[in-house]
């Protein structure tokens, strides 16, 4: 009797083995950590040029693993091969490599402005099926070639790869570009069928810089987003915690600096006629922090100074809203996703047909600017 | 004729020696005749070379002689109260005796009342007990033309003196520690409970050693069906011999596959009597210093007096430390293990590659390599205790140091599993009870050989393990996981926190104690009448 309880235990706790995923061990030492991803179209233009890059960690940690570390070169290793697709990529550099690559510390990747503009259903399916994608990742479209980001000099960070993905932590004191991670452009690239906004990178010589946005419709890039631009998009989206208005008031030489620190937006729709009409009402607060010689911030002055931010941000942010909506014709910004949650039965009406509707929308812009600070001293 | 008498005193002594239950053969009784008393004393402690037999005269010098025999064990008296107060007692006061009181049960009587100047005297009428208290340090006393004896405690013998504990020290409470005598011992937690309610019972264990083993337990408190199973458990060991009180704990303990202590040894007076005052029972075993608290519960096992005397916040920071010291040393290195070699896309990136790096060149998978470290380490924990004590610190710098630098340098392990082993064995030390660290440190190969074969998954199903295994757990009855398991939530937090000692009004569950209120609360009494008495008028 017991010999029986004992024995089904021992077939019970050990079939519950078969159903692990993660049966074969590699041990840290036998991996090639995969910073970056780089995806472009190959020379023939129809396979895909797919680049790797890892670092040498015996040479990134410096000393220790048997001291042959240190020493000159560089510590990132490029490695490209043309294929049709990333993962099959990642199998044919497995001819040339001694170990396994390995994706879980995938912090970017790259998809080149060419591939791009074919469509970037690829690069979609490989992020979705993929089971040791880092969803953290980035996902940026590169002005140019993505390769060519990878193979820049740089050596701020120990990884190219941290560099770039930690240039992101910075969208708190500059919302000039568009952050998101391989979750959130998964989710919306599926729910908005293949429209999306995605970070822009332009490479240098030994930087990199993100700024601006790619604007993806329907799997493809169609155009970007400039800077500003992109800025007055970010307060739609009501997602900036950080950034820096300049105006200039007549009769001063140097410009007051606004930073922005808070941020709401909200989106009413005021008439559903064959055109729908939006209003779109943003609530901005945030401090001076630079100001012209000997201009007193008096309460009057500062009305007056509100009341330029508030005309200039309008400004911007219908700009950015009359590119989407005449030159890219396309929403990306959640009108359609705002009418479908909060007016279902106007939804209705226009789902079938919103990429023709919206860009024929009357959206209006209503900014309230609240100055709370002036800086430290008078 | 000799052959015959050895074959009876065989039969006797194994009459004696093997009884069941431990207690003296009562059935032989003692002669009226002193000198068959002496010749059967004698018999029975034959080729004993430790016994100091005694035969005197005393009496009126005008009245009658009585011959006297005196029988104890070298080494386990006191010599001084033997010459003292027994030999001269007897014989300078003997003389004195009026006559009417020199004959027979008068002079017996009158010896036991009025003579002797030992505080305990006992009568005995067979020789089975009277071989059994000499054994134990008492002196046999017997007198011509009568078939009763006495038995003078004179107890004394070469014994450590109560010091500090060493296994169980406090920077603040008393340091006081169990000594191996058995008196002492209970003295001990008489001294701190000064209560008719706090029970004593010996009884013997062990056919040879005879062990003194004391049932301590306060009637009113302690729940009555605990007390009993004890007794009933200890009645039921029947051993040659009990050394230390381990031997009782592994006799009569609930479940002796199970890694974990199922009773709570403690060598402090002051954790004995903070137990017996919250139900337990205390078992006292002679010859040890270490007593044993059942029941006993998980958590009770990470308790260390001091938590009751350091004010709580202190008291509750340190008992989580120890809660995390106990978690790190049963799985540091499976955990470590199950992240490198399964899952090392759950480590931030920069730990990732710097892991990565010191690793480089290492030979070992990182299973095999912590298995390496460990043993090593867990032989120079053994060697450090049989090493001497000079020796034993020279031997700690040239295996810690000396070989973990060089095994380091030598590419064989990577530092950070130097590190890792050296934070293990360190934390396994920062749980206070040594066989609960014992338990944890050999859950550590255990769930490294999981974590090395299914990574996270297989560390989980070990925990899931160990859980149900702590779960179905019983000590004397109460749960091992109490009162975790109780779902009370209050009582609960007993676990993690020392809440302050004026809220703790309930003695815990686990005792089924008859008396659940431990304090009342004078305070509210206080701010009832208002005033600002207990400003300074408590205690």
């Amino acid at each position: 009797m017991k010999l029986k309880k004992i024995f089904l235990i021992t077939v019970a706790v050990l079939s519950v083995f078969y159903t692990i995923g993660c049966w074969d061990m590699v041990d840290i030492d036998k991996r090639f950590f995969v910073g970056n991803i780089g995806v472009d179209r190959a020379e023939d233009g129809e396979q895909m040029l797919v680049t790797f890059t890892f670092p040498i960690v015996r040479k990134i940690a410096g000393g220790q693993g048997g001291g042959q570390g240190g020493g000159g070169g560089s510590t990132i290793v490029v490695i490209s091969t043309v294929t049709d697709s990333i993962h099959a990529a990642a199998r044919q550099a497995a001819m040339r490599l001694s170990r396994r690559l390995f994706f879980e510390h995938t912090r970017v990747i790259l998809i080149g402005e060419e591939l791009a503009r074919d469509g970037i259903e690829e690069v979609v399916n490989f992020l979705e099926r993929n089971t040791e994608i880092n969803r953290r990742g980035r996902v940026i479209v590169v002005r140019g070639k993505a390769k060519d980001a990878l193979t820049i000099k740089n050596e701020i960070e120990v990884l190219l790869a941290l560099y770039i993905a930690n240039i992101f932590e910075n969208r708190d004191i500059c919302a000039r570009f568009i952050e998101t991670d391989v979750d959130e452009f998964m989710k919306q690239v599926h729910s908005m069928n293949g429209n999306v906004l995605l970070p822009r990178l332009t490479p240098g010589k030994t930087d990199v810089k993100i700024g601006g946005a790619a604007v993806i419709k329907k799997y493809k890039l169609v155009g970007w987003l400039e800077e500003n631009e992109t800025l007055g998009a970010n307060f739609v989206l009501g997602e900036i915690s950080g950034a820096d208005i300049m105006i200039d008031i007549p009769g001063y030489k140097y410009p007051v600096v606004f930073t922005v620190t808070h941020n709401k937006a909200a989106m009413e729709l005021l008439e559903a006629g064959d055109y729908p009409k939006f209003r779109v009402k943003l609530e901005v607060k945030g401090e001076i922090v630079e100001t012209p010689e000997q201009i007193q911030l008096a309460p009057e002055m500062l009305k007056i100074i509100e009341k330029m931010l508030e005309d200039r941000i309008n400004h911007m942010v219908l700009a950015s809203i009359r590119k989407l909506q005449e030159e890219y014709q396309v929403d990306l910004l959640g009108f359609g996703e705002y009418l479908s949650k909060y007016k279902p039965d106007v939804w209705e009406e226009y789902k079938k047909d919103w990429e023709n509707i919206f860009p024929d929308a009357e959206i209006n812009v209503e900014t309230k600017v609240k100055i709370r600070g002036i800086g430290a001293s008078k | 004729m000799g052959k015959i008498f050895d074959t009876l005193f065989h039969r006797r002594k194994t009459e004696i020696f093997y009884e069941r239950d431990m207690a003296p053969d009562r059935s032989r009784k003692l002669y009226k005749d002193i000198d068959e008393n002496i010749r059967i004393f004698n018999e029975y402690l034959a080729d004993c070379d430790d016994l100091i037999s005694r035969e005197f005269v005393v009496g009126n010098p005008g009245g009658p002689k009585h011959r006297m025999a005196l029988f104890n064990i070298d080494g386990l008296v006191d010599k001084r109260l033997v010459h003292e107060e027994i030999m001269k007692s007897l014989m300078l006061f003997a003389r004195q005796v009026p006559l009417e009181y020199s004959v027979g049960d008068k002079f017996f009587q009158l010896v036991k009342d009025g003579l002797l100047t030992v505080a305990e005297v006992r009568e005995i009428d067979n020789f089975g007990e009277a071989v059994l208290a000499v054994l134990s340090g008492d002196t046999a006393l017997f007198i011509d033309k009568l078939d009763r004896g006495l038995i003078l405690n004179t107890r004394g013998w070469e014994k450590r003196s109560v010091q500090e504990p060493a296994t169980e020290a406090v920077i603040r409470g008393p340091r006081e520690g169990f000594t191996e005598t058995y008196r002492v011992n209970v003295a001990l937690v008489r001294r701190r409970i000064k209560d008719p309610n706090l029970k004593v019972q010996t009884i013997r264990l062990g056919r040879h050693t005879r062990t003194d083993v004391g049932v301590l337990y306060i009637k009113g408190i302690a729940n009555p069906s605990i007390v009993e199973e004890v007794l009933k458990r200890l009645n039921s060991i029947d051993t040659s011999g009990v050394l230390e009180s381990g031997y009782i704990e592994q006799m009569i303990e609930d479940n002796w596959l199970s890694f974990f202590p199922q009773f709570r040894r403690t060598e402090r007076p002051d954790v004995a009597a903070a137990s017996l005052m919250e139900g337990n029972v205390l078992i006292i075993c002679d010859n040890t210093p270490f007593a044993l608290i059942a029941p006993t519960t998980f958590y009770s096992l990470f308790q260390s007096p001091e938590d009751y005397y350091e004010r709580w916040y202190i008291a509750s920071l340190i008992r989580i430390l120890r809660m995390t010291a106990a978690f790190l040393a049963a799985t540091a290195p499976a955990l470590y293990v199950a992240m490198i070699s399964f899952h090392p896309g759950m480590l931030p990136t920069d730990l990732a590659l710097s892991i990565g790096a010191t690793r480089e060149g290492v030979p070992f998978t990182t299973t095999v390599e912590a298995l390496i470290m460990m043993l090593a380490l867990e032989v120079l924990r053994e060697a450090g205790i049989r090493l001497p004590g000079p020796i034993g610190q020279t031997i700690g710098i040239v295996g810690g140091l000396v070989v973990g630098e060089a095994a380091v340098r030598a590419g064989i392990v990577s530092p950070i599993m130097v590190i890792l082993i050296a934070i293990n064995a360190i934390s396994s030390f920062a749980i206070p009870n040594f066989s609960l660290a014992v338990a944890f440190r050999l859950l550590a190969f255990i769930f490294l050989f999981l974590a090395s074969v299914a990574g996270l998954y297989g560390l989980i199903l070990g925990y899931l393990g160990l859980t149900i295994h702590l779960v179905t757990l019983k000590s004397f009855g109460s749960n091992y996981l109490s009162p975790l398991v109780s779902f009370k939530m209050k009582k609960a937090w007993d676990i993690f926190v020392r809440p302050p000692l004026p809220s703790i009004k309930e003695r815990p569950d686990y005792t089924k104690p008859l008396d659940r209120e431990r304090m009342r609360d004078l305070r509210q009494d206080q701010e009832g009448r208002g005033g600002d008495e207990n400003a300074d008028g408590r205690r």
